[in-house]
């Protein structure tokens, strides 16, 4: 299929996936919706770091807040110098969001070079806890700027992101990503996860390796970031802690690492679950909720570590079930 | 120019010497032997030469760049030097295919772009890094596996597995680590044709580590004998055969 | 001059704390090579116990006694706390991958932070810590006055380090541990109980963690839920400033890291107060990870 074809079908796509998602749901599902579809794309992007290059980053939500922030920054102070209607016209207003989606990227991806280089020379439980470190400073250093809003918050941004840049973001996201993991590039970010040494004596820079895979994801996690400022058209420092990095992982764990189509899954179940047990809450003042993330993470670990679909995409398993039959 | 040139090459581990003051050399497209006893300290002189350990005294200069203080990837990318590993290192989740394909990156002439919208470049491209590489695995018949995951490979193809990956980095220099450990006469002697054919066919030096007297004295030119970290011999097949210090080493004192 | 004798006494009391936190982390990762997350959060169940304790015993006066038979109390409850983590959440998972042992300690660590936020345990709004001892200035040093919980703390610290010194080194427990650190399959192989050597471990860090928690709530008297994350980071930054795996590294490292907070928080501002902990673990982790007192160690390839 010609790129052109494919493309086009793609836009199709977003295009009836988006007007369903707008005029088919209600409002309360639509957001319970949007915000899978934000996790969605955290997680695909995490999976990346942690399940295809076998490196544990614990700072996503750094990342994602600086796409957040800097998304938000572009529309509410920049896009008004060239003119109000900008972030108001209908049409006009999707240029905002879509460069809003690209400077949140770009800037969070230019944080995951400067947080990478030094980190990704570090190995495993270290490797966490300094991603762990930057993503905390991240959150305080925008805390402690006042002209975003610091701890009250960043009100006034415009709400544009509606669904369909949603389901785009997601669609995208999963395309570019399936893409990169396919391409010979991609095979290098595996092969560093199995043997380090051997992909060194192959002649591959690891670090550099580490860092590419690091910067993407940071990318996206700052379009997921952008998508999720504009949509709720407010920010808090509080969203972006440890424990959002933590239900990430989840996500990516309960997945599987290394299986994009199970991050896909896992961020809509859990999601979901996590909305329907607030319904269920009468027990508790607090997250009831959280305990029972902690609780499904700890049995995965211990009785289903490979997750939902291990390292296999969940079209292998159709195919395999075609050939016994 | 010398394809390896190592001069007075020592490395100690705490007190332990596990190399003293060895030098040797391998000149283009020659097939040199190194053996020695158990613990003599072979693979500690790979990995000096490789770039995994750094020496404490020495130097090491590959196609006449020293290389003592590079890290193991510029070694192979700008000496193309490549190696095999004594406990094989494949990469044992990927296919047989793309382990070979991830050492073809030096091939991989397009960018994120060309891969993000799957460009006619990269299309083109791929397809014909991954003809060759099939066409490589086809040379040491394991093109029909080719998808299959290299944990899953008998041990001896595995073993083959990971020459084959090492010479998608179109290396002039080949290290090989034990290459014939666990197979059986037959497959020795397969695997000495093979190596033969590669030095021929792809106009390399190549160093090989075994334990196979028969393999070493019957594939290689020169032969290096190490023991307890230094060289304690050098020369043709035959006479190493009978050397009395060589003989020492392997069987003690009393047989020479 | 007396204010910064002031900063110093107080960076010493807290740097105790973390201290005898610290030495749990440097324990558990010189045996096991597990960062254990839910170790702090074991230290804010130690101040847990010791409030709900209190309010049962509605007798009490405050009083060194009383203090004692708190922590006597909130000690052994941790101990077993720390048992049961061992043995149903990281024994199972001992030979598993690096990366799943983070995700279960992360796991375990948030499912007691949350837990105990619930309503019927122990509730999500922060309550003050309920009097044990009476509070009174012991001495002066330049015009800096030292309290008498500040002379606890230090003393109940320099206490068990001397112990636990006494335990690793001259003790066929302790040669078991430190047999274990330096290969759990060769010790197993010359008869270590390796099991019991690890449970015994954790049991011990966790008996230090509660006497932690407890002198930390009394010093700012305050119980949340969340407490322990906060104090454990910190702790676990002063296990790697000390070189984590090192007992002596992880006290050097509680103290400095408690005189750094101190001392920032006197001259630059109380703002920076966490944040230099995380600058901290940064600097340290990208310029020297083995930390001051710890050991690199080679791959062998």
């Amino acid at each position: 299929m010609s790129q052109l074809r494919f493309w086009s079908f793609q836009a199709i796509i977003i295009f009836v996936l988006g007007w369903l998602a707008s005029n088919g749901l209600g409002d309360y599902p639509q957001t319970i919706l949007a915000l899978a579809g934000i996790n969605i794309i955290l997680a695909v992007s995490l999976n990346l770091v942690n399940g295809f290059t076998g490196q544990f980053s614990m700072g996503h939500a750094g990342f994602m807040a600086v796409g957040a922030y800097v998304g938000a920054s572009w529309t509410v102070y920049f896009m008004p110098l060239l003119g109000t209607s900008w972030t108001t016209d209908a049409l006009l207003s999707q240029f905002s969001m879509l460069s809003a989606l690209i400077m949140g990227g770009i800037v969070a991806g230019l944080i995951g070079i400067l947080v990478g280089i030094p980190s990704l020379r570090l190995k495993g439980d270290y490797l966490a806890i300094v991603t762990l470190g930057f993503g905390e400073i991240i959150r305080i250093f925008i805390l402690n700027i006042e002209s975003i809003g610091g701890a009250r918050g960043f009100t006034g941004i415009p709400r544009i992101a509606n669904m369909y840049w949603i389901v785009g973001g997601v669609i995208l996201t999963c395309i570019f990503i399936f893409r990169i993991i396919r391409s010979i590039p991609g095979k290098e970010f595996m092969a560093v996860r199995d043997d380090e040494t051997a992909t060194q004596a192959m002649g591959l820079s690891t670090t550099r390796i580490k860092v590419r895979s690091f910067v993407i994801a940071a990318f996206f996690a700052g379009v997921a970031g952008a998508l999720f400022a504009h949509y709720y058209a407010y920010l808090n420092p509080s969203t972006f802690t440890f424990s959002y990095s933590f239900q990430v992982i989840a996500m990516v764990v309960l997945g599987g690492m290394g299986s994009l189509s199970g991050s896909i899954a896992a961020a809509l179940l859990l999601t979901v679950l996590l909305e329907v047990l607030r319904e269920a809450q009468t027990y508790t003042y607090y997250d009831f909720r959280m305990v029972l993330y902690a609780l499904i993470l700890i049995i995965i670990m211990l009785k289903r570590p490979s997750g939902l679909f291990g390292r296999k995409e969940v079209w292998t398993w159709f195919a395999r079930k075609k050939e016994s039959a | 120019m010398r394809a390896l040139e190592i001069k007075n090459l020592s490395i100690s581990f705490g007190g332990l010497k596990a190399c003293q003051n060895v030098s040797l050399h391998i000149d283009e497209r020659e097939l040199v032997g190194l053996i020695g006893p158990n613990g003599a300290g072979k693979t500690t002189l790979f990995n000096l030469m490789t770039g995994i350990y750094k020496p404490t005294e020495g130097h090491v200069s590959i196609c006449g760049i020293r290389t003592d203080r590079m890290r193991p990837y510029q070694i192979t990318n700008e000496c193309r030097a490549a190696r095999t590993f004594q406990n094989i290192r494949l990469f044992k989740d990927l296919s047989v295919l793309d382990n070979v394909l991830v050492s073809s990156h030096l091939k991989v002439d397009y960018g994120l772009w060309d891969v993000l919208f799957s460009t006619k470049k990269r299309q083109d491209s791929e397809a014909r890094i991954e003809g060759e590489a099939r066409k490589l695995l086809d040379v040491f018949g394991l093109d029909g596996k080719r998808d299959e995951l290299a944990r899953n490979l008998p041990y001896g193809e595995q073993r083959k597995l990971e020459i084959v990956r090492a010479l998608c980095t179109k290396p002039k220099l080949l290290f090989l680590d034990e290459p014939a450990a666990g197979m059986n006469d037959e497959e020795t002697a397969q695997l000495m044709k093979l190596i033969k054919f590669i030095r021929d066919e792809y106009q390399i030096g190549i160093l090989v580590i075994e334990h196979d007297m028969k393999f070493i004295m019957g594939l290689c030119e020169r032969i290096y004998v190490l023991d307890h970290g230094q060289l304690i011999a050098e020369g043709r097949p035959e006479e190493i055969k009978k050397n009395p210090e060589v003989i020492k080493a392997y069987l003690g004192e009393e047989a020479a | 001059m007396s204010e910064f004798v002031q900063h110093i006494i107080n960076g010493i009391s807290l740097g105790s704390v973390y201290a005898l936190i610290a030495v749990g982390y440097s324990m558990v990762y010189g045996i096991l090579q597990l960062i254990n997350f839910a170790h702090g959060d074991v230290v804010m169940l130690g101040a847990v116990f010791a409030y709900f304790s209190a309010k049962q015993i509605q007798t009490l006066q405050p009083s060194i006694s009383t203090f004692f038979l708190i922590l006597l109390i909130s000690m052994v409850l941790c101990a077993v706390v720390g048992f049961l983590i061992e043995r149903f959440a990281y024994r199972p998972i001992r030979n598993s991958p690096r990366m799943n042992c983070l995700i279960t300690a992360i796991g375990v660590s948030l499912f007691i932070q949350y837990f105990t936020q619930l309503e019927f345990a122990f509730g999500a709004i922060p309550q003050p810590f309920p009097e044990l001892m009476v509070r009174e200035i012991a001495f002066t040093i330049m015009g800096a006055p030292v309290s008498n919980l500040q002379l606890m703390v230090l003393g109940l610290s320099i206490f068990f380090v001397l112990i636990l010194q006494w335990i690793v080194y001259r003790t066929k427990l302790g040669k078991g541990m430190r047999a274990v650190s330096e290969s759990t399959e060769v010790a197993a192989m010359l008869g270590v109980p390796v099991n019991r050597v690890i449970a015994f471990t954790f049991i011990i860090g966790s008996i230090l963690a509660a006497a932690a928690g407890i002198l930390s709530s009394m010093m700012y008297p305050r119980v949340d839920a969340m407490m322990g994350s906060l104090l454990g980071l910190k702790a676990f930054v002063a296990a790697v400033l000390g070189g984590i795996g090192s007992l002596p590294g992880a006290v050097l490292g509680g103290v400095l890291m408690g005189l750094a907070e101190s001392l920032t928080v006197g001259y630059l501002s109380s703002a920076f107060r966490d944040a230099i902990a995380f600058a901290i673990l940064i600097v340290v982790l990208l310029i020297r990870p083995s930390g001051l007192l710890g050991k690199m160690r080679m791959e062998k390839v």
